[in-house]
């Protein structure tokens, strides 16, 4: 159901699942199983929210995402009132709709969406009345505040140099071993921390090392590290797209160390589809 | 007849030497394809030139990472007895770009708590390589044998300037819990230095 609070791109699916946004993941998973689709990989991560997509998608109910359209609230759009804010009638196919809280409203009422409205407790079998309270009755399905208008993130220089480096370098290591390019991508974006200067002196985007422990410098340049990296750990995730598949099958192989490190690398997909939006990759 | 023994002396000298030499050198080898294989054991001082830190395996302990050429992102100990005890050390870059120790720490968990079905029974703040940290505590609602029932991590956040943070996580974890264990974790702790990176 709805609860108040201040809209904005989040929350209104943060209502559906507990969402701890100081670092944008959710600690419960996705309550609704079939948001997994075999075509969107990304849905399968059921802790991730639409689809690991934040920036373009959006979920208000929790059960399904759907596009953000970042010009729709046009403020001329908005209609006046004392409370206004934004409703997500029907279902996920539905468009918002911009309601408005009129302090006569009493429950009974019509709503904009059409649907008689009666505060939780109350509504005495449909009857309803009018309240002495110049505050909307408390259980109001609509009563929103006004959101501010979402300004869309820049994309940050490291990580655009990031994806302009190492995208053609995934994608066509992608298509040599049969697996998703953002999985590359999120592995390459956490060993490298998004190709920091330390990594991109040495050409390595990986984190391959050598005998004593430290990085390789390689001097053939991005290529040479991809067909080492290729020739080396290619055959673990050879034919899998799945990230989580591929973080656990790489697992072994690559940190066994840190028991969380193939769920960072999935965290890091997540990453890397939101920031592929917001720089246009 | 002296002179002739010192050239004889010094010729068994240098025989020796190269002899050692060479053994050193197939020793090194045969470690070498061993390593690139699977893991190397690592013993007293670990320095990390990748991630910035050095630490301390305690004494009597092998640690472990793994050989080339897998990233070398820390080390790993597995303890002796029934408690399935693991204790580790790893760095890694802050690629969430979280950038915030609390967040950071409050990902970690959350992260645990998914992955072992664990509850989080306590948090404070501490101090690792000179900086500030945060302790957490899990532990699971009713033991399961041979799950893991207890973890204990701290957690802290190597800024670097203009570059992506370091985060560098020391954890302790345990089917069974055996406080005995705790040692080996803080001695790691206490030892954590902030070192140079290989240029």
């Amino acid at each position: 159901m709805w609860s108040s609070g201040t809209v904005a791109l989040l929350p209104p699916s943060a209502d559906q699942r507990y969402y701890a946004s100081a670092y944008g993941r959710f600690n419960t998973a996705d309550r609704l199983a079939s948001s997994a689709m075999a075509g969107d990989p990304g849905s399968w991560n059921r802790y991730a929210y639409v689809g690991g997509d934040p920036v373009n998608r959006k979920d208000p109910k929790g059960l399904c995402s759907q596009d953000i359209d970042y010009n729709w609230w046009d403020d001329d759009e908005v209609p006046e009132g004392d409370f206004s804010g934004v409703m997500y009638p029907g279902n996920c196919t539905d468009s918002p709709v911009w309601v408005s809280w009129a302090n006569s409203m009493a429950p009974g009422s019509v709503s904009l969406n059409g649907s008689p409205y009666y505060p939780d407790g109350g509504g005495d079998g449909g009857s309803g009345g009018s309240t002495d309270d110049d505050s909307p009755p408390v259980g109001t399905p609509i009563l929103w505040k006004r959101p501010t208008k979402p300004t869309k993130p820049k994309c940050p220089q490291n990580i655009q140099n990031f994806f302009n480096i190492m995208i053609p370098i995934a994608a066509k290591l992608a298509d040599s071993l049969n697996t998703s390019t953002n999985d590359i991508l999120a592995l390459s974006a956490l060993e490298s921390g998004w190709l920091d200067p330390h990594n991109q002196a040495l050409h390595n985007p990986f984190g391959l090392t050598h005998a004593g422990g430290n990085n390789i410098n390689f001097s053939s340049g991005y290529q040479g590290a991809a067909n080492y990296w290729s020739k080396n750990d290619g055959s673990y995730i050879n034919g899998v797209t799945d990230i989580s598949q591929f973080a656990s099958d790489l697992q072994p192989h690559y940190n066994t160390v840190n028991p969380l490190w193939a769920s960072t690398v999935v965290d890091l997909y997540g990453s890397v589809l939101k920031w592929r939006a917001i720089c246009g990759e | 007849m002296a002179g002739y023994m010192r050239r004889v002396k010094f010729a068994t000298h240098l025989t020796a030497a190269v002899l050692t030499l060479c053994l050193a050198v197939l020793l090194q080898r045969m470690s070498s394809a061993a390593d690139a294989a699977g893991t190397v054991s690592v013993q007293g001082t670990y320095v990390n030139s990748e991630y910035g830190f050095s630490t301390q395996v305690p004494l009597g302990l092998h640690a472990f990472r793994l050989g080339p050429p897998a990233p070398n992102h820390g080390i790993g100990i597995n303890l002796k007895g029934e408690s399935g005890s693991y204790v580790w050390i790893n760095g890694e870059y802050d690629a969430l770009m979280l950038g915030d120790l609390a967040a950071l720490a409050d990902s970690e968990a959350s992260s645990f708590c998914r992955e072992y079905g664990l509850k989080i029974i306590g948090t404070r703040s501490t101090h690792m390589a000179g900086l500030d940290a945060i302790e957490t505590e899990l532990q699971s609602q009713k033991a399961e044998p041979g799950a893991v029932n207890y973890l204990r991590f701290t957690v802290t956040l190597a800024p670097r300037n203009g570059e992506t943070g370091i985060v560098l996580l020391a954890g302790l974890r345990q089917k069974s819990r055996d406080a005995s264990a705790d040692r080996v974790l803080s001695a790691i702790i206490a030892s954590v230095r902030l070192g140079g990176r290989t240029k």
